[in-house]
């Protein structure tokens, strides 16, 4: 048993998160003008035309979207712990914009292109995939930024392909990547080992169970499809998704909060009740696992001030009085 | 509204009435609690014509609104009938983050699951009506994390057109090999979010008296609170 905060709340702080917001303003936009003045109109009002066909996606199970939640996901880390400043964009105008990763202004801009497709080629020329992966790269180049761009496929044998194909002049900044789809991101993420181990990093606990790891990634696709996906700060939709009740997703900032002497005093005394705080949350069994739960609502909330002002309130002496709180 | 009728329907004489007054509106909690029971006797008679042997060990599990109601009419058909009878409930949270309408998930916030201690013949997952199967999928995933039954044995009044499909798409070969669906009922419509329809009368914590989900994830089941008693006291 234990009433300390955990540590691995991470050592982000509120002060810092309206500056970090205040970063997604600066992200690197592309504007019309330099578009036009580096390709010319035609290639701009064909971008201008292939962003309004990819912006209508309304749907969550998609598979762009299930692979931002794992890029989502994977930088979690780095934003909750190394308090790093990261922007996605989706559907913005570019050449590669199904999902665009700007780290730091001195990082190369990641672009990803996916492909849910049995055939999938490079061509050549305009409109083509290497026509416009040598695009984006010479458009960041006008703005000083390196380049990495990935063309995501969900077929391994596409992917051995395409890398085997990839036109030279594009070789130095462009890769191909095998990423899975599936009929549910529950799928997806039994298939993709990474995904799966990045959310459970975000988990309420360090060995989640198979229901917290669906909810805590099913959440987290429903915080990114109902943001400003030109724009998200990755914090802004960690924060929005931990936000959610339940999401099971543990805190991205660092808030410190109290379990009272007097609410310790009266759990530990409950017989057969045992329970631990992790990554914010607490974790409860009876009985060595005759009933068990997490409460659904993080320790820094409200919710879980108002738990501990009911346990004070009512003071149970026995399992069977305490299990309504819960909840 | 297409209903069609299974051959397990026409099998008990009384089902036909008890569905009636599942899809009535008028019909108060205690009428409706009742109806839910009975149900789950016939269920429970329709679960023994399948099981083989009075040897078997039997595991079920309901959640939280069903335990008091269906799945204690169906506990009740067993009892006696089987070796042993196991217990677990669930207390789901069934929501669509964001309100996106594509996405649902049912995290399980608390569970009461009784040691299976032996081999497991039979699994048993019971709920009202199966429409997304959602909530019937994450139990399932859950349990068979810990249990390895021979069978498992999906059961409910009512069920949506493509709920035995979708819950299929969800495992395995290995898992759903071993699934059988026990309905009376199966109804093709079905609403945006989610209410089959006529299914049971519209939303089963209403129509059982509780406020909302909050409402039953509050609830400790009366069934929960006597088999927990009765286990504690011989442990």
């Amino acid at each position: 048993m234990s009433g300390a905060c955990p540590p691995e709340f991470g050592p982000r702080s509120i002060a810092n998160r309206d500056q970090i917001w205040n970063l997604a303003n600066t992200v690197c936009m592309y504007e019309d003008k330099d578009i036009e003045k580096l390709f010319g109109d035609e290639t701009l009002q064909y971008l201008k035309n292939k962003n309004r066909g990819g912006a209508s996606n309304a749907k969550g199970n998609t598979y762009e979207n299930f692979f931002t939640v794992y890029q989502l996901a994977r930088l979690s880390k780095e934003v909750i712990e190394g308090q790093e400043s990261i922007i996605c964009s989706s559907q913005i105008l570019a050449f590669v914009d199904d999902l665009i990763i700007n780290r730091e202004t001195k990082s190369p801009l990641q672009h990803y292109q996916l492909k849910n497709k049995s055939s999938v080629s490079w061509d050549v020329g305009e409109k083509s995939i290497s026509d416009d992966f040598k695009k984006q790269y010479e458009l960041n180049q006008s703005k000083e930024r390196e380049s990495e761009v990935s063309l995501v496929v969900s077929s391994p044998n596409l992917k051995d392909k395409l890398t085997d194909e990839m036109p030279e002049d594009i070789k130095l900044y462009s890769q191909v990547i095998h990423f899975c789809h599936d009929s549910s991101l529950m799928k997806v993420l039994d298939q993709e080992p990474e995904f799966k181990k990045a959310v459970e990093y975000l988990c309420c606990s360090d060995n989640p169970e198979r229901d917290k790891i669906e909810c805590a990634a099913t959440v987290l696709l429903g915080a990114w499809c109902s943001s400003d996906r030109s724009n998200a700060s990755v914090l802004e939709v960690l924060t929005k998704a931990h936000d959610c009740n339940p999401s099971f997703i543990r805190p991205p900032l660092n808030v410190a909060f109290d379990l009272g002497a007097e609410t310790k005093e009266i759990l530990d005394s409950i017989q057969d009740f045992t329970y631990n705080f992790s990554k914010g949350f607490l974790h409860w069994e009876f009985k060595n696992g005759l009933g068990r739960g997490t409460l659904p609502y993080s320790c820094d909330t409200a919710k879980f001030a108002n738990f501990q002002k009911l346990v004070r309130r009512d003071r149970p002496k026995s399992f069977e009085e305490l299990e309504s709180f819960l909840i | 509204m297409k209903r069609k009728f299974s051959k397990l329907f026409y099998q008990y004489e009384n089902v036909h009435d008890l569905l009636d007054t599942l899809v009535n509106k008028e019909a108060m909690p205690e009428v409706y609690k009742k109806a839910m029971f009975e149900i789950g006797l016939n269920l429970g008679n329709a679960l023994l014509d399948q099981i083989s042997s009075d040897q078997a060990s039997v595991y079920l599990a309901c959640t939280v609104e069903d335990a008091d109601f269906l799945a204690k009419g169906i506990l009740q058909s067993l009892k006696g009938k089987v070796r042993k009878i196991s217990f677990a409930c669930f207390w789901n949270q069934h929501f669509s983050p964001f309100e996106m309408e594509d996405l649902k998930v049912a995290p399980i916030l608390r569970k009461y699951q009784e040691p299976a201690n032996e081999d497991v013949n039979y699994l048993i997952i019971v709920k009202s009506i199966i429409s997304g199967a959602c909530v019937v999928k994450t139990n399932l995933s859950d349990l068979i994390q810990s249990i390895e039954p021979e069978k498992i044995f999906i059961v409910a009044p009512v069920i949506h057109a493509q709920a035995e499909q979708k819950l299929k798409n969800e495992f395995e070969k290995a898992v759903y090999n071993k699934f059988q669906f026990f309905y009376f009922a199966k109804d093709e419509k079905r609403t945006a979010k989610g209410e089959v329809l006529p299914g049971i009368g519209g939303n089963v914590y209403q129509r059982l008296g509780f406020e909302d989900q909050d409402s039953k994830n509050r609830y400790i089941p009366t069934i929960v609170k006597e088999r927990r008693a009765e286990l504690v006291s011989k442990l």
